[in-house]
């Protein structure tokens, strides 16, 4: 990157001669590079999305108007594939550099970030536009318009998406019909107030609550909803409630209230309009809505034109210009991308860390070795047509035969095929491993299927009024938390006490004299 | 100590009167960072090979060496009245290396095999690994590094008397320059530095330790040039400055002199051989060659390697005259006829060769006799070497 500090300015170039000159495990990550392009191209993409026109149009778009910056992608796969390259020359750490235990960490970090910077510059752009969208209203009409949203979605019974304006009274009746009455109760209502029971720390069973600080309780609930897309109108005003009131109470009591109408109907069987005016009299949203005449509020074409307004003013107008002020954080950054971006870096951070650590032949041969086991077992599999289980604990099998393998290389006075085989099968597996595990268990052996776990089975009814014995959402709920640390956990121990236990034994590795 | 001080200030002035500023230069500067002089007279050691350095590569002459000779006399005056800060562990002839029985055998290789060979290595001493193509120079120097598994015998590395297993550490401790270079990028100054910084200098100590090798090596004027821009000569030089400025205690070079002239294969192993004096930082060198006669001339200890096994392995003084014959190495502007009847008289065994002739006779024959004989006979000798207590004579396919 010596074209770089050609137009650097005079500071960096100070910076990276006293890198190279005293930490140049650092200077060989490139990260004071890295950033200094990162911040030249972020700018440059903020810059674009800075004179870049929007208009209210293209807010509310299918085509989000970041996608048109999808040309940003060459820059940053050239910038990323640039930066490879660096990584694999400046490979001080083959020259036996003198460096402890905790570079390892330190090293990986700064690789992993030098990585992830080209990947992340571009987004500056959806950072821009978000930040303009937002800046389209003032808060207060924000405010005012919301409540109108509000309003007019409690007119409607298929939520935004299809902006249909009945009176109450259709809504309801419609909405609440014994074919679907069930299935809404208890697949959605339960669902619901479990993740609120989560999110405040309250269960059926004590068991500690692995999940509550690290998911959002919205994206819980925004990812149930997607799978009863029928029901947006419920889900809006829950994320409305978590995240713009941040009133869980509130979102738990709407809940509470329309459980209590639907189990009314399920009991009646007839819907008591008088009923849900009397629920919803205690109903928050109600409240601002309770000054107009209930004649107005419950019939004619009047009401219906009037929803039909508030649908069309308050949530095209503001829906996404709410969004943008509530979350600083782009849309596009809450995408599985974003995730994908994350992930990858981390996969490639691992290699380079090793592939500065061995020699290119060792590096080679470990890909080469492990494509030849891989296609040994395919093929062997698919002859003899083994069972999934068999193959299964046959993978698990070598991974734990690497672990414990690898740790003979302390013994070893020369290198070795194998050694060098499952030191890196190791390295490479040991974050993958407890998710590994837990499918095992879980798809294999049954394990959360044992009777102690039949505390979480209840009555769950099908949609055509017949009903069957299930697991609960909690359990469900119960699983998800395992599989999340699972896999957190296999990346947690990775990075504390992978990294500088394979640090001493690929300096090893890479030390054992060559038998030729 | 006093001794070692009055005999390097000897050494140069010895050669300040010879008039040779090169080695004054080299040792002067040497000698203030080996004896710790205080920061103004290294500064001024430096600023003086920098001088000589530049001079050289201008052509100038005259005046200006003059003037530098004349600085450099003032110099040692300072030298002899600071005297230097004793330095408490020298550390010359420790045992830093034993080496048991180690030898190699190839399952492919048909018939080759590296028989056991027992050496000794201690510090600030050379030795010579000759022999010709395809003896296993290559191979001991590898398994001498650690970079090759012996299939049996034993190294031992010591520290302080104290024996390091481990195959990390002794690896930080041995440099092995390869005969193949491998390529760098950037200027010579920032790949000194550079590993200088890997191997923990850092701030000021590694500036001062590039600057001192950098100059110490002549590669005053070559410190912003980069790897194309260097001839074969110099890249090997810069090969010896990276490695050198991290202070290994044993440097391996495979074929140095391979692919340099005559001038800088004297400069070089002339280099090497006050590197490895060095009072305070003395390093053990082991270095394969072909030209057995530049290699005695600077090594302690000579292997030297026939089939795979050591024919010789001891030092360069105490080379037997074996089979008990005088061996002479002669040319000049005579013919074979000429040679043959002016040594007819005595009872030598005449050999011709590419490079000219090879006498051989009983060692009651004196190499001072034969020379003397061709004198009288008028015969215009220009090269006359005595190879009796040489291992050149070693090259005898009757010792295969």
């Amino acid at each position: 990157m010596n074209w770089v500090l050609k137009i650097a300015p005079k500071k960096l170039k100070e910076i990276d001669i006293h890198l190279r000159e005293n930490k140049p495990y650092i200077w060989a990550t490139r990260i004071h590079l890295t950033l200094y392009l990162g911040i030249l191209y972020a700018t440059f993409a903020g810059l674009i999305g800075w004179i870049t026109p929007i208009k209210f149009t293209d807010v509310l778009s299918q085509n989000r108007i970041e996608a048109r910056f999808g040309i940003f992608l060459i820059p940053t796969i050239i910038f990323a594939g640039y930066l490879l390259i660096q990584l694999v020359l400046y490979n001080i750490e083959k020259r036996d550099i003198k460096t402890n235990i905790t570079t390892s960490w330190l090293t990986f970090f700064l690789t992993y970030t030098s990585l992830v910077v080209p990947f992340l510059a571009p987004y500056t752009i959806s950072f821009v536009l978000n930040h303009r969208t937002a800046n389209m209203l003032s808060n207060e009409e924000v405010f005012t318009n919301r409540n109108h949203l509000a309003k007019a979605q409690y007119y409607t019974n298929n939520g935004p998406s299809e902006y249909y304006h009945k009176p109450i009274k259709t809504l309801e009746v419609e909405y609440l019909y014994e074919k679907n009455i069930q299935p809404y109760m208890y697949n959605t209502i339960d669902p619901l107030l479990d993740s609120i029971y989560h999110a405040k720390g309250i269960f059926k069973y004590s068991r500690p609550r692995l999940k509550k600080q690290f998911t959002s309780y919205y994206r819980y609930y925004w990812k149930k909803s997607s799978f009863y897309g029928d029901l947006d109108t419920l889900t809006q005003r829950f994320y409305d409630d978590q995240n713009k009131r941040l009133n869980l109470d509130s979102a738990q009591f709407y809940l509470n209230h329309s459980k209590n109408i639907a189990k009314r109907f399920i009991e009646n069987k007839v819907l008591n309009i008088d009923s849900v005016i009397y629920e919803n009299k205690n109903n928050i949203y109600f409240n601002t809505y309770s000054s107009l005449p209930f004649t107005t509020k419950y019939g004619g074409l009047e009401i219906q034109h009037a929803s039909y307004e508030l649908i069309d003013q308050a949530f095209k107008k503001n829906a996404f210009i709410i969004l943008a002020k509530s979350n600083w954080i782009p849309l596009d950054l809450r995408t599985s991308v974003f995730w994908v971006i994350i992930g990858v870096v981390f996969c490639l951070t691992c290699l380079i860390f090793v592939f500065k650590r061995v020699l290119w032949q060792q590096f080679l041969l470990f890909f080469f070795s492990t494509g030849l086991i891989i296609t040994l077992v395919t093929v062997i599999t698919s002859i003899y047509r083994f069972k999934s289980m068999f193959v299964a604990t046959v993978f698990l099998s070598y991974f734990t035969i690497c672990f414990i393998g690898l740790n003979r290389i302390w013994r070893e006075k020369q290198f070795s095929f194998w050694t060098n085989h499952m030191v890196m099968t190791a390295f490479y597996g040991l974050p993958y491993i407890p998710l590994f595990m837990f499918f095992y268990f879980k798809d294999q052996w049954k394990l959360f299927e044992h009777h102690y776990f039949d505390k979480y089975l209840t009555t769950i009814f099908n949609g055509d009024g017949t009903s069957y014995i299930g697991y609960s959402q909690e359990y469900y709920d119960l699983l998800s938390s395992i599989k999340f640390w699972s896999l957190w956990g296999g990346v947690l121990v990775f990075l504390i006490l992978g990294l500088p236990y394979f640090y001493l034994v690929f300096k090893r590795l890479r030390a054992l004299p060559k038998r030729k | 100590m006093v001794k070692i001080i009055n005999e390097r200030i000897r050494e140069i002035e010895l050669a300040l009167k010879n008039h040779d500023l090169n080695r004054v230069s080299r040792r002067v500067l040497d000698y203030t960072f080996e004896f710790d002089s205080s920061f103004e007279i290294q500064e001024c050691a430096l600023k003086y090979r920098i001088a000589y350095n530049t001079k050289k590569q201008l052509g100038s002459s005259g005046n200006k060496e003059k003037e530098l000779a004349d600085n450099y006399t003032a110099l040692l005056k300072v030298l002899k009245v600071q005297g230097s800060s004793p330095i408490v562990n020298l550390g010359i002839q420790e045992i830093i290396c034993e080496i048991i029985g180690i030898g190699k055998t190839y399952r492919k290789s048909k018939g080759f095999k590296l028989n056991p060979i027992d050496l000794t290595l201690l510090r600030g001493n050379i030795i010579g690994l000759v022999g010709e193509n395809g003896n296993g120079k290559t191979t001991l120097l590898r398994l001498l590094s650690t970079d090759l598994a012996p299939s049996f015998g034993e190294i031992k590395v010591f520290e302080g008397g104290n024996q390091i297993r481990s195959y990390e550490k002794i690896k930080q401790r041995i440099a092995f320059i390869h005969q193949r270079l491998e390529r760098w990028f950037g200027s010579v100054e920032s790949q000194i530095s550079f590993c200088a910084s890997i191997k923990g200098l850092s701030d000021a100590e590694n500036k001062k330790q590039t600057q001192f090798i950098i100059h110490r090596l002549g590669l005053t004027n070559f410190s912003k040039h980069t790897w194309n821009e260097l001839s074969s000569g110099y890249k090997l030089r810069v090969e010896i400055a990276k490695t050198l400025v991290w202070n290994p205690k044993v440097l391996i070079l495979d074929e140095p002199l391979a692919n340099l002239d005559l001038l800088a294969q004297e400069l070089l192993l002339q280099d090497l051989r006050d590197l490895a004096n060095s009072q305070k930082r003395p390093v053990t060198i082991i270095l394969s060659s072909q030209q057995l006669h530049e290699v005695e001339t600077v090594a302690d200890q000579i292997v030297f390697l026939k089939n795979g096994r050591a024919v010789y392995n001891g030092s360069v003084h105490e080379i037997k005259n074996t089979d008990e014959s005088t061996t002479i190495e002669l040319d000049g502007s005579f013919s074979y006829s000429d040679l043959t009847s002016a040594i007819e008289s005595l009872e030598i065994k005449l050999e011709q060769n590419s490079s000219g002739f090879t006498l051989i006779c009983s060692h009651e024959i004196k190499a001072q006799e034969i020379l003397k004989t061709l004198i009288l006979k008028d015969l215009k000798v220009t090269y006359f070497r005595d190879i009796t207590n040489s291992t050149k004579k070693l090259f005898n396919d009757k010792y295969q």
